[in-house]
């Protein structure tokens, strides 16, 4: 026994079973000697009759006119539904051209595009006490270098000597005396030369040279 | 009067010609009925199904490409339909019913046990390997038919059957219902 002539006659078995060879092609002498082989072929013979034997299912009696109402039926419901969806995209697409296109007209568009009114200006007046707080604020801010121009060297002056020995001392007046007024009356004009005068008798600070006596 | 061929049928039936659908349906009602009962083992729930199966056949009619054959594309929106039954159907009890079935000649031997055990060993079959014993076996139709309705290659479908008749005779064997031929 040969295995290639098993699978000749297994491929003989399968032709039998696709109905390309008759029945009787299964009786081979290979049969006789290759018990599977045999089992083969019977196992095929069982087959192929039981297969004729089968009962066909039998579709039931006007089964075609019970079907064609319903198909018909269905096809109309597609149509309907195809129809309303079409109907239902056209009128949503007038709507939407009709939606952009409403605003955008030139009559539209001026009252539309109006400006909106100017509104009375309501504003309040300043309260007094604002206005005398900015005015202060301006009249430092104008004085405030001539007051530091004026001010610093007498400071700088009163720092750097000695009250004790700058100031002479002063006899009291006297009834019989000079007159009060004397020793002090080279100061008594005006400020700026009061401290003019101290600077050069002092000499430790020299007078501006930008100002004018 | 000769029948109209398919492609003049279904031009008639895309214009709702009512004459047509009919006829549609009863050229083909037939076998789209004995592969639902096969695969769905129910003859109710098979003739819902056909129904269902004819009312897409017609809503997808246009899309038929007249370069194919029909048979074979109705056979397979009903391999399909059948397929999401039994999907539907899922893990109810199910229950076999072949009263529906009418035998042609009544069998003088075995032969009644043995087209039944060939039935209960088809419907132990795995779902692809029942498909394609049906489609061959008891409708008759060819590899490439079936190739097209199962939309798998030729090569799969003859593995296919080749495995689910290995099974069935098997089956056939366990059941001594396999006799020694005498003839030789």
């Amino acid at each position: 026994m040969n295995r290639s002539d098993c699978d000749a006659y297994a491929e003989i078995v399968h032709a039998v079973l696709d109905g390309d060879r008759p029945v009787e092609a299964l009786a081979s002498p290979h049969t006789v000697d290759c018990d599977d082989c045999r089992v083969l072929a019977d196992s095929a013979r069982s087959l192929t009759k039981g297969c004729d034997l089968l009962s066909r299912s039998t579709t039931p009696r006007d089964f075609a006119a019970d079907v064609i109402p319903a198909i018909i039926a269905e096809r109309r419901r597609e149509r309907f539904f195809r129809r309303t969806m079409a109907t239902a995209a056209l009128a949503a697409s007038v709507f939407a051209a009709i939606a952009l296109w409403y605003p955008t007209r030139p009559n539209d568009r001026a009252v539309t595009h109006r400006e909106p009114a100017l509104e009375p200006n309501h504003v309040k007046p300043p309260a007094v006490e604002d206005s005398l707080r900015e005015a202060g604020t301006a009249f430092v801010s104008l004085t405030k270098r001539t007051a530091i121009e004026t001010l610093t060297p007498a400071r700088n002056l009163l720092a750097g000597i000695e009250l004790s020995d700058a100031i002479p001392e002063i006899d009291p007046p006297r009834p019989d005396g000079p007159p009060v007024a004397s020793p002090i009356a080279p100061i008594a004009n005006t400020a700026r030369r009061a401290i003019n005068l101290f600077i050069r008798d002092v000499g430790g600070l020299a007078p501006s040279p930008q100002r004018k006596s | 009067m000769t029948p109209d061929t398919d492609v003049e049928l279904v031009r008639r039936c895309l214009h709702d010609d009512p004459a047509a659908m009919r006829a549609l349906v009863e050229r083909f009602q037939s076998e789209v009925f004995g592969v639902c009962v096969r695969i769905l083992r129910h003859s109710h729930d098979a003739e819902d199904v056909v129904q269902e199966v004819f009312v897409r056949v017609f809503r997808s009619l246009r899309r038929w490409d007249p370069a194919r054959q029909l048979r074979p594309w109705i056979l397979g929106i009903a391999i399909n339909r059948c397929r999401t039954a039994l999907a539907k159907r899922g893990r109810r009890p199910e229950t076999v019913d072949y009263l529906h079935e009418t035998a042609s000649t009544e069998p003088e031997d075995d032969s009644r046990e043995l087209a039944a055990t060939i039935r209960l060993a088809v419907d132990d079959l795995r779902p692809d390997y029942r498909e394609v014993f049906v489609l061959f076996h008891e409708c008759g139709r060819s590899y490439e038919e079936i190739s097209t309705a199962i939309d798998r290659p030729v090569g799969t479908i003859k593995t296919w059957l080749h495995r689910a008749r290995t099974e069935v005779m098997e089956r056939l064997r366990r059941r001594g219902l396999v006799p020694a031929d005498r003839t030789e």
